[in-house]
Order: structure tokens, then C-alpha cells, then sequence
């Protein structure tokens, strides 16, 4: 069965088949989640939350876009809601350095060709991501973990946010540039 | 190919969103302007970064089960929906109520006060003095409710005010 007949079904009163809807998001939605708040939530959680969140919201879903469109926004927003609630715990820098030097550390590591190995320095940047990415404003911020964390494509991403791709390709440069700055100024650590 | 340019192509290219004739120029560039080669690969290293957040975790066993249990049980409850707003009502009522009786009662005083200068302008334009606008202005100063209402009296009699300005003028030269 298609998302909209099960949707349809589940209207008219038959809520046992909403677990077919759980069982095929269910993966996507928790990465979502996830993707924005790491694992300072109870990611799993939440996610039960979103889903009875969106059968409540079902009588108002008007069968004009897809399902799957309409639900992700539905997830998008409470995924935005939960992450600023979050405080970030901040990986520490290595107490040996002092500022200066841990900037230029961060600065080699990122113009580093060839950084696939793990290093101190590395997990610190990583480990601070969400505390940058935190920064960014929300549409840049959604956009470029849905494009660089959660691997959607500029079309799909277009679609969820309800946006045109031109208007995706420029905020995810915006947030790929702010992102940079706020690492390499160190504003995250 | 300038290298304002080239940072907005950087991040195409990280996508694989240039054409073949795009991609071949950018890496021109690449090649020759090191300050862009260090942006493009600090870009990807941020890039690579970012990736290696994703989550490889799936939810547990009993998520469906557990959704369908709390949908079924509660979690989705429209008579809870309408006691928390109920209760929300409540909780407010006293703050609702105290607020409705500040309206009621300044616009009580408000009418009253109303009525009152209303009946004042009366007896004013009622006494056998003949009175311009700006003679009875002049009695009621400083009061912009008192000139709203004088205003659109005369407003509305407007061909009476011409008449009373009229007789006040020969009346003056008599």
C-alpha cells in the first residue's frame, strides 16, 4: 500500500495500521534526531514523541505533497525545538597548549591534505561540532546536516524544507563558511 | 575565474553539483591560487567531519509497539488535551477576571465623564451667546476628548456653524 491509502485508512479510523508508517520511518526519523542533537538526548525518545506528534497531526495532512514531505518537516521542527534546549558539554582543549597554539593546531589540521588519522586535535574539533553547529541559524543550519550528516540530496532536502534548490545551495555555502569561521575562531571550544 | 567565485563553486563541487566544463576550470584553479586550494581543502576536511557524526544506530525492537501503546493508552488523549487547556483556564481565571474588570470599569468612567461634557457642550452652545469654534476651544482647553467632540459636532453641523459664524459676524458690526 502507498503512504497516502494507509494515511487515508488511518483517518477513517483503522490506527493499527499507523505502525506500518512507524515501522518504515522509524530509522530516518531517529537519524534525524540524531543529527541534530548527538547524544545529549534521549534521541529514541523523542523520536516515539515525533511519531505521536504526527498521528495527532494526521486529520490536517491535505494529500498535496507527498507524505513523507509533510511528515519530515513535522520532524525537522521538533528536531530544531529539541537542540536549542540541549547545552552542549565542550570537548577540552589539551591543557598543555595555549590558545594561540590550539588555533593553529585546528588551522594545519583543516588545510591538512591528508588527516584521516586520528588525532587529538580531531576528536576535539568533532567533538565540539554540535556545540558550533549550534550557532548557525536554523535554515542553514537544517540544511547542511541534512546535505553533510544525513547525506540528502539538494532535491530531497528542497522538498522538505519546502524551499526551491537554489535557495538550499546558498545556505548550505553560508553554513559550510560560518561553520569554518566558528572553528577556526574557536568560538566552539 | 576569480576567487570570490571560486568559494561558492567549492561548495558545489563538494556535492558533485558542477557540469564537467565547471569542474575543470575550478580545478584550474586549484592548481595555480593556493589560498583556494587551502579553502577548498579546509571545506572538505569540515565536510568529512560532519559525515563521520552520522549515527549508525537503529531503534530499539519494541519502537512500533511502543508507539501504537502510548497512542492507544494515552499519549494520544483528546479528553487530556481538553483538561490541560481547561486547566490552563483555571490557572489564569483570577488574572482573566481582574483584567476584565479594569476594561469594564474604565470604560464606565470613561462614559460617564462622556455623557457629562456632553450635556457641558449643550449648555454652552445653548446660551443665546453666539460662539465660534475657537471661543468655546478656548473654554474647554487642554482637552483633546473635548475637541474630538466639539470637532465632529460641528463637523456634523456644518452648515449650522456657518450659519451661527454668519450671525455672530453682523451681530458684532450691529
Amino acid at each position: 500500500m502507498q503512504d497516502k491509502e494507509i494515511i487515508e485508512k488511518i483517518i477513517q479510523g483503522d490506527r493499527e495500521l499507523y505502525g506500518l508508517i512507524v515501522d518504515k520511518y522509524k530509522n530516518k526519523v531517529f537519524g534525524i534526531i540524531y543529527s541534530f542533537c548527538g547524544q545529549t538526548c534521549d534521541c529514541e525518545d523523542i523520536a516515539q514523541n515525533v511519531f505521536i506528534k504526527i498521528f495527532k497531526a494526521l486529520p490536517k495532512f491535505k494529500f498535496e505533497s507527498e507524505f513523507s514531505t509533510w511528515m519530515y518537516r513535522i520532524v525537522i521542527n521538533e528536531s530544531i525545538t529539541v537542540s536549542k534546549k540541549n547545552k552542549y558539554d565542550t570537548v577540552p582543549l589539551d591543557i598543555n597548549n595555549s590558545e594561540d597554539e590550539e588555533r593553529s593546531n585546528i588551522i594545519d589540521f583543516l588545510q591538512s591534505e591528508d588527516n584521516t588519522e586520528e588525532s587529538l586535535i580531531k576528536k576535539e574539533i568533532q567533538g565540539n561540532l554540535y556545540k558550533a553547529l549550534a550557532k548557525l541559524k536554523d535554515n542553514y543550519k537544517t540544511a547542511l546536516i541534512l546535505r553533510d550528516i544525513e547525506d540528502y540530496s539538494y532535491e530531497e532536502i528542497a522538498k522538505m524544507l519546502g524551499v526551491s534548490n537554489d535557495n538550499v545551495k546558498i545556505w548550505i555555502f553560508r553554513a559550510r563558511a560560518k561553520l569554518k569561521e566558528i572553528i577556526l575562531q574557536g568560538d566552539c571550544l | 575565474m576569480k576567487c570570490g567565485k571560486v568559494q561558492e563553486l567549492i561548495s558545489l563541487y563538494l556535492d558533485n553539483k558542477l557540469s564537467s566544463a565547471e569542474t575543470e576550470h575550478l580545478k584550474r584553479h586549484l592548481e595555480s591560487c593556493s589560498f583556494c586550494k587551502k579553502e577548498y581543502i579546509a571545506a572538505r576536511n569540515i565536510k568529512n567531519l560532519l559525515s563521520g557524526l552520522k549515527s549508525d544506530k537503529t531503534v530499539s525492537d519494541g519502537f512500533t509497539d511502543s508507539v501504537l501503546n502510548k497512542i492507544k493508552s494515552g499519549a494520544y488523549n483528546e479528553r487530556e488535551d481538553k483538561a490541560i487547556v481547561l486547566k490552563f483556564i483555571k490557572k489564569h481565571l483570577l488574572v482573566a477576571a481582574s483584567f476584565i474588570f479594569i476594561i469594564l470599569a474604565s470604560s464606565s468612567m470613561f462614559f460617564m465623564k462622556g455623557s457629562e461634557q456632553i450635556k457641558e457642550l449643550n449648555r454652552i452652545t445653548n446660551q443665546n451667546k453666539i460662539q465660534t469654534e475657537i471661543e468655546v476651544k478656548s473654554q474647554l482647553k487642554n482637552n483633546a476628548y473635548y475637541i474630538s467632540i466639539i470637532e465632529s459636532f460641528f463637523d456634523d453641523n456644518s452648515q449650522e456653524t456657518d450659519d451661527i459664524e454668519e450671525e455672530y459676524v453682523f451681530s458684532f458690526l450691529a
